[in-house]
């Protein structure tokens, strides 16, 4: 699978906060090829989790266009934006985000149920991908008796359960200690190896050097693309 | 997913028990009441029914008033017959007059009812005779000096029992031998008909050797099985108004009559009440709202997580809008045990039929879901319209 995957253009995000209107994105340019681990890096507020934001389809920008797999999905409507990044998107951030009330089990399944998968077939997937992140003895247990690490690892194995094509990871390591953070980032290289577009967005130099295109941002535009 | 969200609402109140069980308490409480309050009525209403069912609901009486040639003219034992003939849906009509007189039997004496009545009054009342037989038409023609006993009569004149074929007397003036030739089951009273304490002569015997019969007091009406007695007992006033020209000089009565008044009285109260009750389930809905609304605030992260998993606005405010109609179901079934319990214990100290009314519990739960869904719809339209960044940086 090759060509672009992820095609950002002419991006612009504003924000209201009060009165003061702050530019989080003002003009980016952006192509990812389908299958690339890719880094993006940048200050904080630099706008590199905006961008995500909209790559993922959390939110839609001000003016410009994003395309995923060649869908326009600038303006689409919350309920078809809801529908994409159950399909085509695995979230994986920082604080986990994990739903502390149900067991890791639960957790994995949940995409797909919103995807309507019937529950014995979601059951198997999910104990599946948990397998491949080695928690399967735990899935019974709720998220709050993981530790950290393995706390983003069910988080990815809620990312992988859908088999979306494009992984997009916020911090993913920057509330872990560098050797679990490493072994995530393992994990990640893995996937990409898979066949699966990775998106990180990172302060991490280890992903840095991971990563075989690293976007630098600031100040809301693209400064450099490095390239390996 | 609907299953999911009936197992999460569990799951989240399992978390609050507390929290969920103030919130559901103004629900409970409400249908508690309302359960409460329309098992009582329909007990009440029950029970009257079957107290007047045991009078003999089928029977009509007719009282005249009045001392006037004219009244006596037209109340007379004759009218009897023209009102089974002419008023659809009488099957007897038996005039009957009596009067307190003293019987003696010995050395015993004894202040009864003497009743004048035909053959056809044991058939109007349900009365059965103990020993013996009833006046017969016979009795009637040919003026026989027969009586028979009501129950309470009979012990009293005859305390060793056997009355039967043994005379006593009655005194109207003088003293009048009577043959006893049979002897009641015991009856409860009705409208005025103290059944144990009479005795009973046939009526022509009584106008000619007791007490002559100017104005028959009383006309006694028994209707055909399957007959709306309210529409006979209709009938009868109109036919006795075309006849008298003057409504004050009768009465008609049917213990159908007294019961609908009473069950108007029970029903009017009910809705009243059940009225008063239904606020309770409204200021409960309210208490729903709130705790919804307090939830949709906490779990905003976790709106966030599962909008950025793939949950559309649709699916959010479904999940919510199930807790808060599983929240009320809960409510009102927990309401309708309470209220059964509740309406049991007092039907039993009241000693009332306990009487249940299963369409009201069906209307209880059907209630506190449109509850659920009326106070839930507004803070699961709050929690689907959240901006999916926004929650899910919510802290």
């Amino acid at each position: 699978m090759n060509g672009t995957i992820i095609k950002v253009k002419n991006v612009k995000k504003e924000y209201t906060l009060g009165e003061a209107v702050i530019n989080a994105l003002r003009g980016v340019n952006l192509e990812i090829n389908s299958g690339k681990l890719l880094a993006i890096m940048g200050p904080s507020g630099s706008g590199k989790t905006t961008l995500m934001h909209l790559i993922g389809c959390l939110d839609i920008p001000t003016s410009g266009k994003i395309y995923l797999e060649g869908e326009d999905v600038s303006e689409l409507s919350e309920e078809s934006l809801a529908r994409i990044r159950n399909k085509k998107i695995g979230f994986v951030f920082q604080q986990f985000n994990l739903l502390t009330r149900i067991t890791i089990l639960e957790n994995v399944m949940t995409p797909l149920m919103y995807a309507h998968v019937p529950v014995k077939e979601r059951k198997e997937r999910a104990t599946e991908a948990l397998k491949e992140v080695g928690l399967a003895e735990r899935m019974n247990h709720r998220p709050t008796e993981l530790s950290g690490g393995q706390r983003q690892r069910v988080a990815i194995a809620r990312a992988l359960v859908t088999e979306p094509s494009i992984i997009l990871a916020d911090e993913p390591t920057g509330n872990l200690d560098t050797e679990t953070g490493s072994s995530i980032l393992e994990i990640f290289k893995k996937i990409n190896e898979n066949g699966k577009t990775v998106v990180v967005v990172t302060h991490d130099p280890e992903v840095g050097i991971m990563a075989e295109e690293i976007v630098h941002i600031r100040d809301g535009l693209i400064t450099r693309i490095e390239k390996k | 997913m609907f299953f999911e969200n009936i197992k999460l609402s569990f799951k989240d109140f399992a978390g609050n028990k507390l929290r969920t069980f103030l919130s559901v308490l103004g629900i409970v409480i409400g249908v508690a009441s309302i359960i409460t309050i329309t098992t009582l009525g329909q007990s009440a209403s029950v029970s009257i029914k079957n107290q007047v069912a045991t009078m003999g609901l089928e029977t009509i009486n007719i009282f005249t008033r009045g001392n006037d040639s004219e009244s006596r003219r037209i109340f007379t034992p004759e009218l009897a017959n023209k009102i089974k003939e002419n008023v659809e849906g009488v099957k007897d009509a038996i005039p009957v007059n009596r009067s307190s007189m003293r019987l003696q039997r010995g050395r015993d004496t004894y202040q009864a009812n003497v009743t004048a009545v035909s053959a056809s009054f044991t058939n109007v009342f349900d009365y059965e005779t103990e020993n013996g037989k009833f006046i017969t038409d016979e009795d009637d023609l040919r003026r026989k000096s027969v009586v028979v006993l009501g129950a309470e009569a009979a012990i009293k004149l005859f305390p060793d029992g056997d009355a039967v074929g043994k005379y006593i007397r009655i005194y109207r003036k003088q003293a009048k031998s009577f043959r006893v030739i049979g002897v009641m089951k015991t009856k409860t009273a009705v409208m005025g008909m103290d059944f144990d304490t009479s005795v009973y002569v046939p009526r022509r015997t009584y106008d000619q050797r007791l007490q002559h019969i100017t104005r028959v007091r009383n006309y006694v009406i028994g209707t055909k099985k399957g007959g709306d007695v309210l529409s006979i007992s209709n009938k009868i006033e109109d036919y006795l108004l075309k006849l008298t020209g003057d409504e004050e000089s009768y009465k008609v009565v049917s213990p159908a009559t007294i019961a609908n008044i009473y069950t108007g009285i029970t029903n009017t109260l009910n809705l009243f009440l059940t009225g008063i009750a239904a606020i309770s389930l409204i200021v409960g809905g309210i208490g729903i709202m709130n705790i919804m609304l307090v939830s949709v605030a906490e779990r905003t992260k976790e709106i966030g997580i599962r909008k950025a998993l793939g949950a559309t606005p649709k699916v959010i405010r479904g999940q919510f809008l199930v807790e808060a109609v599983v929240l009320t179901l809960f409510g009102g079934l927990i309401g309708i045990a309470f209220g059964v319990g509740m309406s049991y214990i007092i039907t039993l100290f009241l000693k009332w039929l306990f009487a249940p009314k299963f369409s009201a519990f069906l209307l209880a739960v059907l209630f506190s879901s449109a509850v659920g869904i009326f106070f839930g719809l507004y803070p699961a339209v709050q929690a689907s319209k959240l901006q999916p960044v926004e929650a899910l940086m919510y802290e």
